[in-house]
């Protein structure tokens, strides 16, 4: 046999493994999409390889010059690094040292209040910048990408330096005294007036608080945030005040919903239903914004013509103003695949292509108000990455991820275990 | 130190330049977008706590967060550079210890070791002693001084050496006598050899 008929051989059995291996929601993908999907995750993982510091190893919050460092963008950096050498992207060796690089700085470098990490620091000092708070949910996100980063390295010292930096968080003192997380904390005014009362992305924070040993929360915090109902289109969910699509993926990029249940509510479920509703709430809304014509949906919290924002559909704020962004849909791909399948391939070939660049998708645009972006968001790029990996690869963080002994712990606690 | 000098300089520069400060004003309204994006998730805004829209966040509130934002950053910046400065100055100080250490040593051995050697043959002569002769190493600075010193003194020494020897031979008159008690004090190296 040829090489040429080896490679076609080779190809050919990759994509009938593709084909008919589970992927999260059983979908079967063709060989075209498979290929763009691979393309946008390896273009995705760029943005960490070009936004991340050579010396502390810490990811920028956005491309945009002079951005600080975000601690939850470098969760998700972390997390990509190890993902990428099991793609081949890395050498083990290159993933190893760039993780180890960054958890000496987390370690060493960085300022810590009983072991939460600061939102925004200096990409090259390590240290806090813009009187930024001490902030629980990015914590959460950059524990859970460390946790789940040094399960790719089992025999090294990561696994045990990642659970060090877990242990050392003091869960319980995030509440101040009452039931439910803080936002965060500055050392100049104390914990911020805002908690996670709510349904939103803090579910990481949740599991990773009440599966703590070291700093344990009472059971109680889980049942004490609001489970608030609504409807649209006949959808009965359990939603975010602004309707966001990115709170109902974020915790779903590591925690794998799709067997647990919380009193008769199905996590996973319910964020396919939110993403249904996403995109149902843009058809209805195509007459009045351009942005939305040609099945294009996706409302989440992006860059806007009036800056960020906290875009959402119904049930929720539901504020919008036809800008799209492009993260949603492929955040939503283990839920919706054949939805954000078919969104990212009109996004793809959108307008010849402007809406994709060197990085994978941009941030998002406004046709209405002719307004694009080159901006690339940190957290953003990691949710693609993340979802997209658990697509292509049958669910592959999920397992490592529920597989961690304090994930366990904390389905035991809440009794979430169908 | 001039190194050192135009390096603060240059970060001061570098952190107020157009493009750093034009950089800083997008930062500043992101994380106030940010922090407003965030503030939304919470049942609080049902209570009206909070806005119910980012749009009701805009104008004088959203301007006066991001003015104060800035203003934080400026004093970060300038701490920022006020400590790297302090760094700086103490590592000068540190080298300018060193430096000013070695110079006294270099100085207590190149010219005020000669000097001290100097004193020391000066002593030695107001006792007669006409038979030393000084010596300097190459690197001291004085060490031009040392020939035509020992010439002068060597010639001394000739001359009283033969006045001397002179003196031994001539008859023992009282004038002779008291000649010879005077010279005496003198060492000349001639003493020495005989």
């Amino acid at each position: 046999m040829t090489n040429r008929s080896c490679s076609i051989v080779l190809v050919a059995c990759i994509f009938f493994v593709h084909s008919v291996s589970l992927t999260p929601s059983a979908f079967a993908l063709s060989q075209r999409d498979f290929i763009l999907l691979k393309k946008i995750q390896r273009d995705t993982f760029e943005y960490f390889l070009v936004h991340t510091d050579p010396e502390t190893g810490l990811a920028r919050d956005s491309s945009r010059p002079g951005a600080p460092v975000s601690i939850a963008a470098t969760g998700f950096a972390l997390a990509s690094f190890a993902i990428a050498s099991s793609h081949g992207w890395l050498s083990y060796r290159e993933a190893y040292q760039k993780i180890e690089q960054t958890f000496n700085t987390l370690e060493h470098k960085t300022p810590k209040q009983k072991g939460f990490f600061y939102h925004f620091l200096d990409p090259k000092t390590a240290k806090r910048i813009w009187g930024s708070e001490v902030s629980s949910i990015d914590t959460a996100l950059l524990i859970a990408g460390a946790l789940l980063a040094s399960s790719y390295f089992p025999g090294t010292s990561l696994p045990q330096r990642a659970q060090h930096l877990y242990e050392q968080t003091d869960w319980d003192w995030m509440r101040n005294n009452t039931l439910l997380f803080s936002h965060g904390w500055k050392p100049e005014s104390g914990f911020l007036p805002f908690y996670w009362d709510m349904y939103s992305e803090h579910l990481i924070l949740q599991a990773l608080a009440l599966g703590s040993r070291t700093h344990p929360v009472p059971r109680a915090v889980w049942s004490e945030w609001e489970r608030v109902h609504d409807a649209y289109n006949g959808k009965e969910i359990v939603y975010a005040y602004t309707g966001s699509l990115f709170t109902y993926q974020f915790s779903h990029a590591f925690i794998d919903f799709r067997h647990l249940n919380d009193g008769g509510i199905n996590y996973f479920d319910n964020s396919q239903k939110a993403t249904i509703a996403n995109r149902e709430f843009c058809a209805a809304h195509a007459d009045e914004y351009e942005s939305y014509r040609n099945r294009v949906w996706g409302l989440s919290a992006c860059l806007g013509p009036n800056g960020y924002k906290a875009y959402g559909a119904k049930p929720g704020n539901a504020y919008h103003d036809g800008t799209v962004a492009l993260h949603a849909a492929i955040g939503s791909i283990v839920f919706t695949p054949e939805e954000s399948i078919s969104a990212i391939r009109t996004l793809y070939e959108y307008d010849g292509g402007r809406l994709y660049g060197p990085l994978g998708f941009k941030n998002a645009f406004n046709a209405d108000r002719d307004w694009w972006t080159d901006d690339y968001l940190g957290v953003d790029q990691g949710m693609t990455f993340l979802m997209l990996e658990n697509f292509l690869n049958d669910g592959a963080i999920w397992n490592r991820f529920m597989n961690l002994p304090q994930i366990k712990h904390w389905i035991e606690r809440t009794a979430l275990s169908e | 130190m001039v190194g050192s000098y135009f390096g603060i300089w240059a970060s001061v520069i570098d952190a107020f330049s157009q493009a750093s400060v034009r950089n800083r004003v997008v930062t500043a309204a992101q994380i106030s977008e940010y922090e407003q994006a965030r503030q939304l998730v919470s049942k609080d805004v049902e209570a009206g706590l909070k806005p119910a829209s980012p749009l009701d966040n805009q104008g004088l509130l959203r301007a006066f967060r991001e003015t104060e934002l800035l203003g934080i950053r400026e004093q970060e910046l300038i701490r920022e550079i006020m400590n790297e400065t302090n760094k700086r100055m103490v590592h000068l100080g540190f080298v300018l210890i060193i430096l000013i250490g070695w110079s006294s040593i270099y100085l207590t051995h190149k010219v005020a070791g000669p000097i001290f050697k100097i004193k020391q043959y000066f002593d030695s002569l107001r006792a007669g002693d006409l038979t030393l002769r000084i010596q300097f190493r190459k690197s001291d600075e004085v060490r031009d001084l040392a020939p035509p010193f020992n010439e002068m003194v060597s010639s001394l020494d000739t001359s009283i050496g033969n006045m001397k020897r002179a003196l031994r031979e001539a008859p023992e008159i009282p004038l002779v006598q008291k000649l010879k008690r005077q010279l005496e004090h003198f060492k000349t190296t001639s003493d020495k050899l005989s």
